[in-house]
């Protein structure tokens, strides 16, 4: 064998022959690497962000959100209506005997209906309704007690269960007999007509809350923020941006505003909206009534003013002093003998479950501000629905932690009230060990409607399928679809790289093996002298492979200034959006698009040196059987 | 000590040298060249006590052109000893380069034996027969065939390199023999930036490196002028004298021919 110095003289000392038709080889070989270099660079750098940006938020973790069985489920079982409609005739017949104990009237055809009609099941269906007490206690006597925490945990076990929490909605359609209403400028906001085109973002609180697991909020926290409140202290809460904009008294900004005035406006509202209290106005049911009869009171009088045969009402109330101040009586004309009779009226009623009016201020403070998806919106823009595809969010609405919560006695008393009044008000959220898990358990268990299928009033799970009997939904994210789009993006990026790849294989195989073929004289004049064929066939690999070994230096230079140009010029744009997308808790977070694999460059530096090296061998293995004294007299 | 004749001492001496190092190395070129001067004026030494060097018997070698078969040689037997410096001449085409190529190994023969330094060439393996080519033959050719890309200086080493030569050794020999065929200034130039002569001096000294027994040399002045051409016998004719080395010249040049000891002619492949 060629001693390797002399292998190396040889080999350096050939590269320098047939210069032009060699840079030729090393620029279009080192180029088509290039492309390689570049996309690793890139790649690698775009993956290690990504990564990066999805550790904030839900981004890397895979939750799914169990709803209960719908309420239609209690709503329209006909043995739940029998059992409420006893109940209310026991009632009645109770109450009836109290009013005449008391001495006081009562008609029981002023009861409220307990159903409805109408529905999936025809006209003729009955609904319960679950804001009456008979209707409540006839769920709670006859529906599953079983809580969805319990019987969800067991099936989602066995797909690699995490570990699994609970939330409650503060107002649930069916029990909204309370307000929860912010206060601004030392004023309640207004709550707007229902088709109100523009709502104030304020409004959803109360209506739009939420307590969860303190392990879900935390990731949305505000640097410095914490859950815990001691007795007493404002509750922490989360709060929609749009909403926290309008505490502060910002202007929204608008749909066509740049990334960069987004990310200063999410700065801004990081920085000031830290810590910011505010306070809202709680009423139940009974203080709504006095605050709906104020109005009510004022508009009659007025309209009755003047006329001699109105009579004003002999208790009249009015709003309270102060801002979310219990309503007072402002006038009382009622005789000792009318007091007293309303006096029974009132023992009449508690008796029967009523309770006094409660008006009262109940404080806030915000310790974490929630993206805004930007699904609805009216200008179609692709970064917003690469965002919302993104966007690590608990939902729409304000969030509460479980504990603050119950530790507030107002919100307390909701919650207890909700577990009590509602059975269904409970949410659960099951979180996965991974994607892959938690897309399984997606697949395999939430309700699929199958054709032909309708719900019915007794099982609205009958349509959804054996073993699909759960109404579920991805938290925080879209993963399944993100992950999935992301699988197919490397796999697309894969199959681009190889097919360079193999261009650039194929190229340097042209190139390469030409050079060495043209190499018949040289081969020959070798074996004239006597180099032994392993000689020459050292002293050509080498050559090969250190023309490869220039082509990928030639590419790694010019890839790292591509991938370096393209970090800088995207980068900046691209942070500020992905800081927005993933609501990564670092405003100042960079997303970078330049990243060193150094197995990357090794696995391509391999093959550039094995693609030279393959390329050689066959001219080379030809030259090596031929005829010296030929190849030396042909030319 | 050394007596270049002798070709057991030659390998003595290079043994010695490998062993000693650069300064026995010096000392042996400074003797080899105070030798060489001293013999190129002797005269002419009877060798037909001589080893022979190369015997052909009975050698045939027939090239396939298209259908036909020519035959290159034909029924050859010839025997050339140790130091002898012979012309092979005769007409294109009567198989001159062909005769020179089977003695050198890079040809085979399609019948008969060709035996060269005790080695049956058609036995040996492409293997043995590279190292034949290597250390026991010097080929010059006339174009010269030096590497294009390497300097005079690497084309020179080249053999060294594939007879694993030590570098020492190969610098001392390269600067020996470049100053005996006068291109010490012209060392570490292209062969392209060289003239005719000096090119096929090159080559000479190439041949030469691994002090071959027989140097085979194919229209070694075909491509230069006749001063040239000249100085290029006489070359052989002191490597002959200072080394014992065997000189087989192909030549159709009377006057080169002329300088050889003996001649051998070729017509249509058959000694005459």
């Amino acid at each position: 064998m060629l001693g390797f110095k002399d292998n190396l003289t040889l080999s350096v000392t050939k590269l320098r022959s047939r210069r032009i038709r060699l840079i030729v080889t090393l620029v279009v070989s080192g180029l088509l690497f290039t492309v390689l270099v570049t996309g690793s660079l890139v790649a690698r750098g775009t993956l290690a962000s990504l990564t990066s940006f999805t550790k904030d938020g839900f981004s890397s973790r895979f939750i799914v959100t169990i709803y209960g069985s719908p309420t239609t489920n209690y709503l329209n079982n006909p043995a739940i209506i029998k059992r409420a409609e006893a109940i209310q005739k026991e009632t009645v017949a109770k109450k009836t005997a109290e009013a005449k104990r008391l001495g006081i009237p009562y008609d029981p055809t002023t009861e409220p209906k307990l159903t409805s009609e109408g529905g999936p099941d025809g006209p003729k269906q009955l609904n319960l309704d679950l804001s009456q007490t008979a209707s409540r206690q006839a769920v709670r006597e006859l529906a599953p007690q079983t809580s969805l925490i319990d019987t969800i945990t067991p099936v989602a076990k066995p797909y690699g269960l995490k570990a699994i929490y609970s939330g409650s909605r503060l107002a649930d359609y069916n029990n909204n007999s309370f307000e929860l209403t912010p206060i601004v400028s030392g004023k309640e906001i207004k709550r707007p007509q229902s088709n109100s085109p523009t709502p104030d973002p304020l409004d959803s609180f109360g209506a739009n809350t939420q307590t969860l697991d303190n392990s879900l909020l935390e990731p949305f926290l505000l640097e410095g923020s914490t859950l815990v409140a001691a007795p007493g202290d404002p509750t922490p809460v989360l709060a929609p941006v749009d909403a926290v904009e309008k505490l502060l008294g910002l202007k929204a900004l608008s749909h066509n505003a740049t990334s960069q005035e987004k990310l200063t406006r999410l700065k801004d509202l990081r920085r000031q909206a830290r810590n910011l209290t505010f306070d809202v106005c709680y009423r139940n049911q009974e203080a709504i009534d006095l605050r709906n009869l104020v109005k009510q009171q004022a508009d009659e009088i007025a309209a009755g003013k003047g006329k001699t045969d109105y009579v004003a009402p002999a208790v009249q109330y009015a709003s309270g002093s102060t801002v979310c101040s219990p309503t007072t009586i402002s006038k009382d004309t009622r005789s000792a003998e009318d007091k007293a009779q309303a006096a029974k009226m009132d023992q009449f009623k508690t008796t029967f479950g009523a309770v006094a009016p409660q008006t009262a201020i109940v404080k806030f403070r915000i310790v974490g501000i929630l993206p805004q998806l930007s699904f609805g919106s009216s200008a179609f823009d692709i970064g917003d629905m690469i965002s919302s595809l993104v966007t690590s969010t608990l939902g729409t609405g304000w969030f509460i932690s479980n504990q603050a919560a119950s530790n507030q006695p107002i919100l307390g008393k909701l919650l207890g009230s909700q577990s009590q009044n509602s059975p269904n008000s409970e949410l659960v959220y099951a979180e996965f060990n991974g994607r892959t898990e938690q897309k399984r358990f997606l697949d395999e268990r939430m309700c699929q409607p199958q054709a032909g299928i309708t719900t019915n009033s007794t099982d609205p799970t009958a349509g959804c399928g054996k073993d699909h009997k759960f109404f579920l939904t991805p938290f925080g994210n879209p993963l399944a679809a993100l992950y999935d789009s992301k699988a197919g993006f490397l796999n697309f990026l894969s199959w681009v790289l190889l097919v360079i790849a193999a261009i650039s294989a194929i190229i340097m195989m042209g190139t390469v093996g030409k050079i060495i073929a043209d190499s018949r004289k040289e081969t020959s004049v070798f074996r004239a002298v006597g180099a032994k064929r392993l000689d020459i066939a050292q002293i050509y690999l080498l050559y090969a492979g250190l023309l490869a070994s220039l082509a990928f230096l030639i590419s790694l230079v010019i890839g790292m200034g591509i991938a370096i140009l393209i970090n800088s010029k995207l980068s900046p744009t691209l942070s500020i959006q992905a800081v927005l997308a993933f609501n990564s808790p670092n405003a100042d977070k960079t997303f970078h698009l330049f990243g060193l694999n150094l197995l990357d460059l090794l696995g391509i530096y391999v093959f550039a040196v094995v693609t030279g090296l393959a390329s050689a061998i066959l001219p080379l293995l030809t030259n090596l059987r031929r005829n010296p004294i030929k190849d030396m007299r042909e030319e | 000590m050394t007596t270049p004749s002798s070709s057991t001492t030659a390998k003595l001496t290079a043994l010695l040298d490998e062993f000693n190092g650069d300064v026995e190395a010096a000392e042996q070129a400074l003797r080899d060249l105070n030798k060489f001067n001293q013999r190129a004026q002797t005269p002419d030494i009877d060798r037909s006590g001589a080893a022979v060097v190369v015997a052909l018997k009975n050698v045939n070698r027939v090239y396939k052109l298209g259908h036909n078969k020519v035959g290159a040689i034909n029924d050859a037997t010839l025997e050339i000893r140790q130091g002898e410096f012979v012309a092979i001449t005769g007409p294109s085409g009567s198989g001159k380069s062909t005769l020179l190529n089977l003695i050198g190994g890079l040809d085979k023969p399609d019948s008969g034996s060709v035996q060269v330094d005790n080695h049956d060439l058609a036995k040996l393996s492409d293997r043995k027969l590279s190292v034949f080519r290597n250390t026991t033959v010097g080929f010059v050719f006339q174009f010269f065939y030096l590497q294009p890309f390497l300097s005079v200086r690497t084309n020179l080493a080249v053999p060294g390199m594939f007879s694993h030569l030590p570098r020492a050794q190969r610098d001392t020999r390269i600067t020996e023999l470049a100053e005996a065929v006068g291109l010490t200034d012209r060392l570490d130039h292209l062969p392209k930036e060289l003239s005719g002569g000096q090119m096929q001096r090159a080559a000479i000294a190439r041949a030469l490196l691994n002090r071959p027994k027989i140097i085979l040399a194919d229209e070694p002045t075909g491509n230069v002028d006749r001063a040239n051409a000249r100085a290029i016998i006489d070359l052989f004719s002191k490597v002959r004298d200072t080394y014992d080395t065997t000189v087989i010249i192909v030549t159709h040049d009377p006057e080169v021919a002329s300088q050889a000891d003996r001649t051998i002619a070729l017509r249509d492949g058959k000694i005459i």
